[in-house]
């Protein structure tokens, strides 16, 4: 099967000083190199601390920030090299939800105009009531009846605002949707009321995912398949259970050590990193974790950290994956 | 049409109605605000009548009773020239009060659209831009104003452009800081994940956002411009005698300043009231249209 | 044989607003015992941060502590004067909070602002209180304490401003440590130092502590007791392993369960949302939302009452009120 989205070799990179004329300047490496490929219909979660350079990957697939190095394919294409009519389909087709509930909503916008834009994008024919008609349908698939159309955004809870970032989203018809953090923000016993829609949309439409997280516990529910960054680096990629049962990689150990005890099934191992992370300007050599990694060596400092392919479902870049 | 989105269509206008006058309720709760809002709505209504409002004509001239204190005749007293300067200050409002409006308005617009342009587009059409802005800004807007008047000539429109002009590169800035912070919020992102284009999105998302700070700084300006066209009057830059401008009144009363004060403090006291109410009901529009400020409180007895 | 270093009884903190009187605290009664850490549960607007606050006395208008005592130490908090508070404040009891980008002064060195606590408490000028300030750096495991002395809150990490903050909490060396949130703004991995940083601090200083999150996972690491709350009120206290394994009240139940690992199916959902503090519901705050309400619910409030010993609850299921 081919993936519908693959980044391939991409780099990101922003530059932090040294101005418009200036000859020396540094750069943050918030993407540093990374191969990555989303299937049709499958769920991906990308998996990291803050530093990681998952958000900005998760921008720069969906079209949005242009990487520094590297290409983003979908179906084949080069999205950042279209024109015209495809340049418009491709769009339409790669949708994003944001993290924060409250700056993705216009707050002068009504309901009506924030979801109303989106349908006119994708339907420009429509007339103002089948508009209308269309929105009332949107809003009943996010579970919110259609009164909350003429509302602001200030009025509507945190859960009523990603709803509605959610159907902005569905409005367009996309084909992969990345979803930045989406329950982050949001209250715990509202978490579960968006995951689950989530997991409700994804199944029924066959959407692809890209499901940016730093919490372990809805990797675990949601996800096919896991992609752990570390420092603008893949570490580690695998199935979802083979990746909690069998992890290979020190920093994927880590972080399954570092969820709270409820999930303690997961805590075969009781691993802490070492010394502080990193910085992003000037990463570490080699293999970017070796200044945090328990099991580190002298050779880790040169180390190439490519993806290593240990079986169909599984890849680390610890070359020492057999010995930890 | 189905009934279910008639109701809804009239409910969204009801709901557009409603957050107007949250936004008047909020203005109302600041006391100074709301006063100087009537003050002012006084004064521009002034302006508007004042032909029709003078006690007396003001530009008749009578010599014998040159700088007469104030009286019962003549409430605020008499010039050097024996006009009275009751008529001459409700007359000048509109001169005033005028080259306020339209100096905003041009400057205003101009600025407005050049920050827009400069914050959207970024690169080279910003870096341009801000350059020139920085050369512009480095002029204390009196001398810029100063300098605008000599090269297109005294006079009450020359004046009103040259205040509007000078206060240009301040509303350019003003703008671009604003469409900086917009440009970067998620719904703007948002907009262009779904394939909406530039100029939309700059009407539709980045002006009515960057709008409200605008409007208050204009307000402000408008205090502002009512002194720097009084200061170009006072110079004899701006508007010309016999011409009742509060700040040309001011400048040819000068001299008697301390044996006649009443000659400079009543168009001062104007002015003075004038750009003060501008300022007041600044600060009462910046707080009731922004959404973060919190809402009054009220010990309430259980 | 256990000592109370801490008692609150029927404590009720409203905010007056003009749209209504918020009671984010109503009638909340526990106690904590010396050595003992005390988890505190509950989502947000249930009022714990509210809780944290009033037993410091840093309720501002328009809040207001409206009854209630907060007996520390055989005193009322509520009835010392403002000078007298200011003595305990940051002395006998200390508060850690959730964002140290919030609460350290971007303008100061972290040592300075350590070193306050021993100028205010002990009298000792900042300058003298250095050597004292790098030992607590040592004790919180801020690598290259002496260095860090002079560092500005933005040129250290996270985690690192977080142990600062927590090395202005036990400073003056507190009976109890309010905990605020200490770690939700920080990174899992990093979470989990501090976490274990905390507990050997607790340990080694046998502080009491009062350790308030909405993650079960955490108190269920390091609290001896846990006290849930909701909508104002406490619905459920016990001792740790009782509440975690064992749990009675249905909100108790349903928090619980937003925290276990569920494989490709839909979570458990506690339906609708919480509920505005202006007008509760009638009866058991939580009824409209509890999955085993009865008739009664919607009515008569519950109060809470002793099961056996050590265990609490607020459910017309347990407890007999005729």
């Amino acid at each position: 099967m081919k993936p519908i989205l693959e980044g391939i070799n991409i780099k990101k990179y922003f530059q932090v000083s040294g101005g418009f004329l200036s000859k020396s300047s540094s750069y943050v490496r918030a993407v540093d190199g990374v191969n990555i490929s989303i299937y049709p219909s499958e769920v991906l979660a990308l998996v990291g601390e803050s530093g990681s350079g998952k958000s900005t990957l998760g921008r720069v697939l969906i079209g949005i920030s242009k990487p520094t190095e590297g290409k983003v394919l979908f179906n084949g294409k080069d999205i950042y090299f279209l024109k015209g009519d495809e340049k418009i389909k491709v769009r339409h087709s790669l949708q994003i939800i944001f993290q924060n509930p409250d700056s993705s909503l216009n707050p002068r916008m009504q309901v009506l105009d924030i979801l109303g834009e989106a349908v006119k994008e994708k339907n420009p024919e429509l007339s103002r009531i089948e508009v209308i008609e269309h929105i009332i349908k949107l809003l009943e698939a996010v579970g919110l009846n259609p009164d909350h159309i003429y509302k602001y955004p200030h009025e509507l809870s945190g859960g009523e605002k990603q709803r509605i970032a959610i159907a902005r989203a569905l409005a367009m018809e996309p084909k992969v949707i990345v979803a930045d953090e989406p329950v982050s923000a949001l209250d715990v016993s509202i978490r579960a009321q968006i995951l689950n829609l989530l997991m409700d949309i994804q199944r029924k439409l066959k959407l692809s995912m890209l499901f940016i997280a730093h919490d372990l516990g809805i990797v675990w529910n949601i996800s096919d398949k896991v992609a752990v960054m570390y420092l603008g680096k893949i570490v580690e990629y695998a199935d979802t259970e083979e990746l909690f049962e069998n992890p290979l990689h020190p920093y994927t150990m880590i972080l399954l050590s570092s969820a709270p005890i409820l999930s303690s099934n997961f805590k075969k191992f009781n691993l802490k990193p070492r010394g502080e992370p990193p910085s992003p300007i000037n990463p570490p050599s080699g293999c970017r974790f070796h200044t945090r990694c328990p099991f580190a060596k002298d050779k880790c400092k040169g180390v190439d950290a490519k993806l290593i392919k240990v079986s169909n479902n599984h890849y680390t870049a610890c070359p020492f994956y057999a010995n930890l | 049409m189905d009934e279910r989105t008639e109701v809804i269509i009239e409910k969204l206008k009801k709901a557009k109605r409603e957050q107007l006058k949250l936004t008047w309720l909020r203005f109302k709760t600041n006391k100074a605000a709301l006063f100087s809002l009537y003050v002012l709505a006084i004064l521009i209504i002034i302006a508007i009548l004042a032909p029709y409002i003078t006690p007396e004509d003001p530009y008749a001239f009578d010599l014998r009773r040159a700088l007469e204190p104030p009286s019962l005749a003549s409430p605020f007293g008499r010039d050097e020239m024996g006009r009275d300067i009751l008529s001459r200050v409700i007359l000048g409002s509109r001169y005033s009060i005028g080259v306020a409006f339209l100096s905003v308005l041009i400057g205003g617009s101009v600025g407005l659209v050049f920050g827009l342009i400069s914050g959207y587009y970024g690169e080279w059409v910003d870096h341009i831009i801000q350059r020139i802005t920085d050369a512009l800004l480095s002029f204390p807007m009196l001398l810029l104003a100063i300098a605008l008047v000599s090269v297109l000539g005294v006079g009450l429109a020359n004046v009103a452009v040259s205040v509007g002009i000078s206060t240009i590169p301040v509303y350019i800035r003003l703008t671009r800081g604003l469409v900086l912070q917009v440009k970067s919020e998620d719904y703007v992102i948002a907009a262009r994940v779904i394939g909406k284009k530039s100029g939309y999105i700059i009407f539709r998302h980045i002006l009515p956002n960057v709008i409200s700070p605008v409007i208050v700084q204009s307000t402000y300006y408008m205090g502002l411009t009512i002194l720097i066209a009084s200061g170009l009057g006072f110079l004899g830059l701006g508007v010309q005698p016999p011409t009742p401008e509060w700040g040309t009144m001011i400048g040819s009363g000068r001299t008697y300043l301390f044996s006649s004060p009443h000659v400079v403090v009543f168009p001062g006291l104007f002015i003075l009231i004038t750009a003060l109410c501008f300022n007041l009901v600044g600060d009462g529009f910046r707080d009731a249209l922004d959404p973060r400020v919190r809402v009054l409180v009220k010990k309430v007895k259980i | 044989m256990k000592e109370k270093i801490l008692e609150v009884k029927n404590l009720k903190v409203y905010y007056f607003l003009h749209q209504g009187v918020v009671k984010a605290v109503d009638d909340v009664s526990f106690s904590v015992y010396r050595g003992e850490v005390l988890g505190i549960a509950g989502e947000s607007g249930c009022g714990k941060s509210t809780l944290a606050h009033a037993i410091l006395r840093l309720i501002k208008p328009p809040g207001e502590i409206v009854g209630g005592q907060i007996i520390f130490n055989g005193y009322d908090l509520l009835k010392l004067s403002e000078d007298e508070i200011r003595k305990i404040r940051g002395r006998e009891i200390s508060m850690i909070f959730q964002d140290p980008n919030t609460y350290l002064n971007p303008v100061f060195t972290s040592g300075f602002q350590v070193g306050e606590v021993f100028e205010a408490h002990m009298s000792l000028k900042p300058k003298k209180a250095i050597d004292k300030v790098i030992d607590i750096f040592r004790k919180v495991r801020l690598p290259d304490p002496a260095r860090r002395v002079n560092a500005y809150p933005h040129e250290l990490s996270g985690g690192m401003k977080q142990r600062v903050l927590i090395s202005i909490g036990i400073a003056a060396k507190p009976q109890l440590l309010i905990l605020d949130e200490p770690t939700s703004a920080l990174d899992v991995t990093i979470q989990a130092e501090i976490m274990d940083l905390l507990k050997e601090i607790q340990r080694d200083m046998g502080m009491s502590m009062m350790f308030i999150t909405h993650d079960l996972g955490l108190l269920a690491e390091i609290s001896d007791r846990i006290m849930v709350m909701y909508a104002g009120r406490v619905v459920e206290m016990g001792d740790r392993d009782e509440i975690i394994n064992d749990p009675l009240h249905p909100y108790t139940k349903a928090l619980l369960s937003s925290f276990k690992y569920y494989r490709k199916k839909h979570l458990p959902v506690i339906e609708g949302s919480p509920p505005s503090l202006i007008n509760p519901p009638r009866g058991c705050r939580f009824h409209p939302r509890c999955p085993v309400k009865t008739d009664k619910c919607s009515v008569v409030e519950p109060k809470l009452s002793s099961i056996d010993n050590n265990r609490f609850v607020s459910c017309h299921l347990y407890g007999d009120y005729s």
